[in-house]
């Protein structure tokens, strides 16, 4: 029961060495998860509408998160893009409800107030600002789905883990959404 | 618009580049909130001027074989997740190694894969930020429906893809021509110079055209193909009647070869082929092949699911059950 203090120092060290050790090795996991899934997830948190600076901002936390995970001791593995979307949709709902509650949701040009170089938006012709208009106006499970496959790159099945749904749920989620897309297009 | 051009349009709208500053930022936020323990290990210097040339001669060509391996690597990592069917895709690949200009740097097309079912191209391009199409056609005018697309990069920004097209119907065997365009999403509509052709041998794999409806709930399901290969099963079916006004989709699938579930454990997916194929034809597969597919099949619709804009389900029970041989 009573240590010497030189046990104590030998335990401290080891512990400490021993928690270097975690560290590196989940440092060099997120860096491995941070290349492999950064486009995706950056680009879903830009489809919310948020800034280019706030979306690399939100895009950093949503890996400072996964480090912080994986040096808790969570699988490398488990951590899949869904996993990384999830965190993300949570981040960005999270900053949008601090900005403006009012106004949180899909957004597909950023807001006035930003101030945004034209040139960084993808809307490239009159028919994209009207896709653009059309994915703004579906309803709200729908438009998260259709967000999801398109930016974040999720499949039906991964769409329901985030969601909480099952893959045929999420499966006809998309393509309610896109069905709607297309009569929209069919009734102009 | 057809569902692929929709599809088309969603990818481009939200294909958000990140910037070098962007991801060197996002790089230094983790640096600092971890710290590593890599031990430094220090460079030893030659102080012979012969021996640096030597080790400088080595280093070259070893640069040259570490971007080849650098590369094959990256590809590895794309396909490390994928399904069954782009696994094996990927290791049945012939080496092309073409490389064409885009507007987004030299795209390097590393091997291909193509069978009935399927084409696989695994690709490799410098910079992770591209967010052009790629639209691949074939010697007979056919235009391959994008089916699956994932990528790797590295902090270099060197990114690695391997794409997945679906065949329009059923190819046979023997060598095809194909035509790859890297369409400009700022310039989609005008003709890109970027495109390369290129031949591919397509793998053969058991095709039956059954033909065969089925009636259940006074709904008739008719299965027009089904196509096995090493990488995917296909099957092309239509259903109807069934209210407009509703969203469907076949679930409760089920493919027995000789009273076994080979596919299982496989992931599925359902395909619109109204564009391709005539109104109504849905494409009904497994990302995952059979390596011999010969004996007796039993390929089970076990529901209808169909949902109205409010997101309310109706379900309608079958099965619709079809047997056949696979020669």
């Amino acid at each position: 029961m009573n240590a010497t203090m030189s046990d104590v120092d030998e335990a401290n060290l080891l512990g400490s060495e021993a928690a270097g050790g975690v560290r590196a090795a989940a440092h060099a996991d997120v860096a491995e998860l941070f290349e492999r899934h950064r486009l995706h997830v950056y680009r879903y948190v830009r489809s919310w509408g948020v800034s280019e600076d706030e979306a690399a901002d939100l895009t950093a936390s949503v890996f400072e998160r996964a480090l912080r995970s994986l040096e808790r001791g969570r699988l490398a593995d488990t951590m899949s893009r869904a996993w990384l979307i999830a965190v993300a949709r949570n981040l960005v709902i999270d900053a949008a409800r601090r900005r403006d509650a009012a106004q949180r949701g899909l957004r597909f040009w950023p807001r006035p107030e930003l101030a945004p170089d034209p040139a960084e938006l993808l809307i490239r012709d009159e028919e994209d600002r009207q896709l653009a208009a059309r994915v703004a106006r579906l309803p709200g499970a729908q438009r998260d789905a259709l967000v999801m496959r398109y930016a974040g790159g999720l499949s039906a099945r991964e769409i329901g883990e985030v969601l909480g749904r099952s893959e045929a749920a999420a499966h006809k989620l998309v393509n309610r959404a896109l069905q709607a897309l297309k009569e929209a297009y069919r009734d102009d | 618009v057809t569902t692929d051009e929709l599809e088309r349009r969603l990818f481009g709208l939200f294909a958000y580049p990140m910037s070098a500053d962007q991801v060197a930022a996002v790089h230094a936020r983790l640096a600092a909130a971890s710290t590593p323990t890599a031990p430094r290990v220090p460079f030893r210097r030659s102080r012979s001027r012969l021996v640096r040339g030597l080790v400088l001669a080595a280093l070259l060509t070893l640069l040259v074989v570490a971007a080849a391996v650098a590369s094959l690597e990256l590809l590895e990592r794309v396909v490390s997740e994928a399904e069954p069917g782009s696994r094996t895709a990927f290791d049945d690949a012939v080496a092309l190694d073409i490389t064409v200009q885009t507007p987004a740097g030299d795209l390097t097309i590393d091997r291909g894969y193509a069978d009935a079912n399927r084409v696989m191209l695994a690709l490799v391009m410098p910079s992770a930020d591209v967010h052009g199409f790629l639209r691949l056609t074939d010697g007979a005018g056919r235009e391959w429906r994008t089916f699956a697309s994932a990528s790797v990069s590295e902090e270099s920004g060197t990114t690695a893809f391997v794409e997945t097209w679906i065949a329009p119907e059923p190819i046979a065997p023997g060598d095809l021509a194909f035509t790859l365009v890297s369409q400009d999403p700022e310039h989609p509509d005008e003709p890109d110079a970027s495109s390369v052709e290129f031949v591919l041998p397509v793998v053969a794999g058991s095709t039956v055209t059954p033909e065969q409806s089925v009636e259940r709930e006074e709904i008739t399901m008719t299965l027009h193909s089904f196509t096995v290969t090493a990488t995917s099963v296909h099957a092309q079916v239509t259903a109807g009647p069934l209210d407009a006004d509703r969203s469907w989709a076949a679930a409760s699938l089920t493919y027995e070869l000789d009273g076994a579930n080979p596919l299982a454990e496989a992931g599925g997916f359902e395909i619109e082929l109204e564009d391709v194929a005539g109104v109504g034809r849905r494409l009904l597969g497994v990302d995952a092949g059979v390596e011999d597919a010969a004996g007796e099949w039993t390929f089970r619709i076990g529901e209808l699911v169909g949902a109205d804009a409010e997101g309310e389900q109706v379900r309608i029970a079958g099965p619709w059950e079809f047997s056949f041989t696979l020669p």
